[in-house]
């Protein structure tokens, strides 16, 4: 294959152009002459022309050849023997790349499936030499910091056989991008991206086009210091189908659970595979670490089927959930059980933002109608002005509703948008006093802001309310059944803003399908648009039954998120924010599943003092213990394996194959030990043929040539 | 007519007269010795007789003396006939070629009327030629002079078939002159120079040379035009220079050979030398013999009349 060294040098050969233009030019200046004798000129003309005329040829083609020749010597071409895209050139770079997600846990043919990454691995490490650098990687830490790769194979080598099985979402092309990235503090030229995979599907995002085509443009936009288009050898060990069953959700039916309501509590309990159903399976609910229910798994036909509970709590505060499959004897065990913490709701701090004293007393008798008489009251509305409204008044809170306010300051508006990032829920109820153009810009601000919709125009027609299609997760069951009875069409809305289309979900609409109510995810939270008023003023929704319970839906199921979240993945990290303002860990101590303690350690929560933990591999549950008795109750988290770690089929090889190749990468796959050593055997010789003095004689010979030809033609003009 | 600088000349040239070497036949008595015998004054000798010659030509006196039957052989004077042949071709439109052309036609011309010679012209342009006979006196001495100065050199070099179609209206004897640059081929050239010697003429070559034409002094890039319509030529004149040269001295050698093979005298005269020198060079030259081709038989073999017959 013929490179160039410094493929701008070839840019001089335009210079070849100079003799031709001198050429034709001195051609252009022939000066006319009257001259009797013809016939001797045409004799010479005859018998010499065509040698002048040859000359003149040779001589230009001299000079361009001579021009050329030049131009190449520059630009350094030389010749690289061509070599299989598996094979190596040099020292190598290499970013060993492990899997250690939930499938590395598998357990089939008697081994754990992460041991045979670690002898897939082993044996890519086996192929290294003195000088080749390499870098480990495991999935789990690969966000984590950065290190430098290691000179010293023994190390590696190490490295690779103290990884132990995680409960991690495997995310391969997150992988491949920490790889690309840790190449860049590589010093060897050869580069090498090793991705070890689990041989599961699970974290390929094969489907995902845009995370892969980001792949591909990281790839492209190259090497920082110095590696070349790294090449990718895939080690995949060979994964047969299997069938496993885990507990893939746990979910209660009330966003906000209310003391002493009874809870329903669902678990899905899903199957990877086609086996059939283990005879005695079933799933075993504890609360607080006490087994409470345990129901048989009903006949499963689809992947998935849901097991119910139903659980009253007496006492308001934090408490978990822990479903555990019985009888599974599947490969997999870390995903034959799922946990999960719940905050019974006791006075859930919710702020009402008002533009006038007053505006908002219809949502906080809703809430509240006691006005914090009744001790058991699950909400714990606090009214503020709009004025009042900055980043202290959202301290501790959990939801925020606002009313027709019409303008907020920008550090109020930045207030909560970072209460909406950190997991909050905000309401925002419309009005006469909402202008769409400035809410649009100063709220909206092109989907990231708190608004969960642009604002169009008023509609005035007068229109009955009902629930939008689709079970809208924050209307408790009684109000979608209320829908079937006359209670929500014998309410009015009369005005109401309408919402430009966009990616929101409506919750609520008008009888028309015009959406009245619309939710948006926005970071780690959820803004929810009412586009009506929050009072009687363009609707009498206030004076109906259907008020009090939907406005606690709507608020409650804003305000379920505890924050700082308590339902983990593993690899989160936990956050206390600390009473009093003062992180010291002596305050809590931290006790993981297995009952180890954990280390905590002084850190922040939206700007206040935490203690933090994690990341947090291990699931089940962990609890903090606060040691003085005034910084609150212990505090329950929960780490639960995510859903898409679940995905235990095979990897189809040729789609991730042709995933990994679409990087513009060469890629190489091995299955087995043997097939890793033969891919990596190392190409001593690789023959270069450096043409750059050839060139450069070239360019000398055709200088010698075309100076005695040019002597030679001065030596016949006299 | 003749012009002030021309008359200048012809009086340089004073008593300088044209002789012509070989007997010219002329049926009218002149300086020029006839190879008419038999009516002249000047005895030549005897030769035998032979069947058809005119029994009143015998010398009785030897008869008486001998017994022989001899000839009475005589060397006639006779006034010459010349004609001068001058190239009027596009190549003579080199202003000092065609003037030192003209210059020497008038000289002539004047200088063999002087004589009292007949004097006759062509001039060749082309394939054709324009004659005016032979003749004396100063009124066709008058209108020749008149057409010299007239007529505008054009159309190709052709002197051998314009000569050819001249030779059947010269004398059978007489002086032709031929005045050109000889840029023809010396083939054009050693047919014109055969055909007026079939005619019985003595040819006289007057070459009207341009320095530059030999010297060739051009350089750079020239695109050369000819006169008389060839294609032009472009070259680089420095590097052309040597083979012109060369190209020249061939042509010019070959001039030389042809006119020696068929007895003619050639003479070059350059445009830039004194026209009265020149001409004093030239008629010196003419004066003196030729060389045995000159005086020997034509090389075809068709007979030859030398000066000096023997009786």
């Amino acid at each position: 294959m013929i490179s160039l060294g410094w493929p701008l040098g070839l840019a001089l050969a335009a210079g070849a152009a100079v003799p031709v233009v001198l050429h034709l030019l001195h051609r252009t200046r022939w000066r006319e002459v009257a001259w009797p004798a013809m016939r001797l000129l045409a004799d010479v003309a005859t018998r010499r022309g065509a040698r002048l005329a040859l000359e003149d040829v040779l001589l230009l083609l001299l000079r361009i050849l001579l021009i050329c020749a030049v131009a190449l010597a520059v630009a350094r071409p030389r010749w690289e023997e061509p070599v299989a895209t598996d094979q190596r050139r040099g020292r190598v770079a290499a970013a060993l790349l492990l899997d250690d997600g939930l499938p590395s846990g598998i357990r089939d043919h008697g081994t754990v499936r992460l041991a045979r990454e670690q002898e897939l691995a082993t044996a890519y490490l086996a192929s290294l030499v003195a000088g080749d650098e390499v870098s480990v990687i495991p999935g789990s830490a690969a966000d984590g910091p950065a290190s430098d790769p290691l000179l010293d194979l023994d190390a590696a080598r190490r490295q690779v056989a103290a990884l132990q099985p995680g409960a991690g979402a495997p995310d391969i092309p997150a992988l491949v991008a920490a790889g690309l990235a840790r190449l860049d503090r590589h010093r060897n030229d050869d580069a090498e991206l090793v991705l070890v995979t689990t041989g599961c599907n699970a974290g390929t995002a094969l489907d995902d086009e845009a995370r892969w085509s980001d792949l591909a443009e990281r790839v492209t936009r190259g090497r920082r210091s110095g590696w070349r288009r790294p090449r990718i050898v895939l080690l995949a060990p060979q994964a047969d189908a299997l069938t496993d069953w885990a507990i893939a959700g746990l979910a209660i039916d009330q966003p906000l659970p209310l003391p002493g309501v009874p809870l329903g509590i669902r678990v899905t309990v899903q199957r990877s595979g086609d086996g059939a159903l283990p005879a005695g399976l079933s799933v075993r609910l504890a609360v607080d670490g006490r087994t409470v229910s345990e129901q048989p798994v009903p006949p499963i036909a689809g992947s998935a089927v849901v097991v119910g509970f139903v659980e009253t709590f007496t006492t308001p505060g934090g408490h978990t959930l822990e479903a555990r499959l019985i009888g599974a004897r599947d490969p997999l065990t870390l995903d034959d059980r799922r946990c999960a913490s719940i905050e019974v709701a006791l006075h859930v701090p919710v702020l009402l933002v008002e533009r006038v004293p007053g505006e908002l007393d219809l949502v906080a008798a809703a809430l509240d109608p006691t006005d914090g008489a009744d001790p058991l009251a699950p909400f714990a509305p606090r009214r503020i002005s709009a004025t009042a409204l900055d980043a202290n008044a959202v301290l501790g809170i959990r939801a925020v509703v606002l009313g027709d306010v019409g303008v907020l300051e920008p550090a109020a508006t930045a207030a909560l948008e970072r209460l909406l990032a950190a997991g909050g829920g905000v309401l925002v109820g419309c009005g006469p006093h909402t202008v769409p153009e400035l809410a649009a810009r100063q709220w909206f601000r092109g989907g990231d802001g708190l608004l969960a919709a642009a604002l169009g125009p008023v509609v005035e027609q007068p229109r009955h309310p009902r629930p939008a299609p689709g079970d809208p997760p924050a209307l408790g069951g009684g109000l979608r059944a209320a829908a079937q009875t006359a209670a929500w069409s014998s309410t009015t809305v009369h005005s109401a803003l309408r919402a430009l289309p966009g990616p929101w979900q409506s919750w609520v609409e008008l009888d028309d399908g015009t959406p009245l109510v619309v939710a948006a995810r926005r970071g780690q939270g959820l803004a929810v648009l009412w586009l009506t008023t929050l009072d009687e003023r363009w609707t009498d929704l206030p004076f109906h039954a259907l008020w009090v319970p939907l406005v606690r839906g709507v608020v409650g199921y804003l305000a379920a998120t505890v924050l700082p979240p308590r339902n983990l993945r593993p690899g989160d990290a936990l956050a206390w924010p600390c009473p009093g303002g003062t992180a010291d860990p002596g305050r809590a101590a931290l006790s993981a599943p297995d009952g180890t303690t954990a280390l905590l350690r002084p850190g922040g929560w939206d700007g206040a003092p935490a203690l933090v933990a994690g990341p947090l591999r291990e699931p089940g549950v962990w609890r903090l213990r606060p040691v003085a008795a005034g910084d609150g109750p212990p505090v329950p988290y929960a780490v639960a394996i995510a859903p898409e770690a679940l995905d235990l089929s095979p990897v189809p090889l040729d789609r991730l194959r042709s995933r990994l190749t679409a990087t513009g990468c060469a890629v190489a796959v091995a299955r087995t030990p043997d097939e890793v050593r033969r891919l990596t055997a190392l190409v001593a010789d690789q023959r270069i043929v450096d043409f750059t003095p050839w060139c450069a004689a070239l360019a000398l010979l055709l200088l010698l040539a075309e100076l005695l030809l040019a002597r030679h033609c001065a030596r016949s003009t006299p | 007519m003749i012009d002030s600088d021309l008359q200048t000349v012809l009086e340089r040239l004073g008593g300088v007269s044209i002789t012509a070497r070989q007997a010219v036949e002329s049926v009218l008595a002149g300086s020029h010795r006839s190879v008419r015998r038999g009516l002249s004054v000047a005895f030549a000798g005897h030769r035998a007789y032979q069947p058809g010659d005119d029994p009143r030509h015998l010398d009785w006196l030897v008869y008486a003396r001998s017994d022989r039957y001899d000839v009475r052989l005589y060397d006639e004077e006779t006034r010459l006939r010349a004609t001068l042949l001058v190239d009027a071709s596009g190549s003579h439109a080199v202003p000092e070629v065609g003037r030192r052309a003209r210059e020497l036609a008038a000289a002539l011309t004047v200088l063999l009327a002087r004589q009292g010679d007949a004097v006759g012209l062509a001039l060749l342009a082309g394939a054709t030629a324009e004659h005016l006979p032979a003749a004396s006196g100063s009124g066709h001495l008058a209108h020749l002079l008149e057409r010299l100065a007239e007529h505008l050199p054009a159309g190709e070099t052709a002197l051998g078939t314009a000569t050819e179609a001249l030779a059947q209206h010269l004398p059978r004897r007489g002086l032709a002159v031929l005045i050109s640059d000889c840029l023809d081929s010396a083939a054009s050239l050693e047919r014109t120079v055969r055909v007026l010697r079939h005619r019985r003429q003595e040819v006289r070559v007057l070459r009207v040379l341009h320095p530059d034409v030999e010297d060739f002094p051009l350089s750079g890039p020239v695109r050369c035009v000819g006169f008389e319509g060839e294609r032009p030529r472009r070259l680089d004149a420095d590097r052309a220079r040597p083979w012109y040269k060369e190209a020249f001295a061939t042509h010019a050698t070959a001039l030389a050979a042809a006119c020696h093979q068929w007895g003619a005298g050639l003479a070059v005269v350059r445009t830039d030398e004194d026209l009265g020198l020149a001409l004093a060079r030239v008629l010196g030259g003419w004066g003196a013999p030729h060389g045995a081709a000159a005086a020997g038989p034509l090389p075809n073999g068709l007979g030859a009349t030398g000066h000096g017959a023997t009786p």
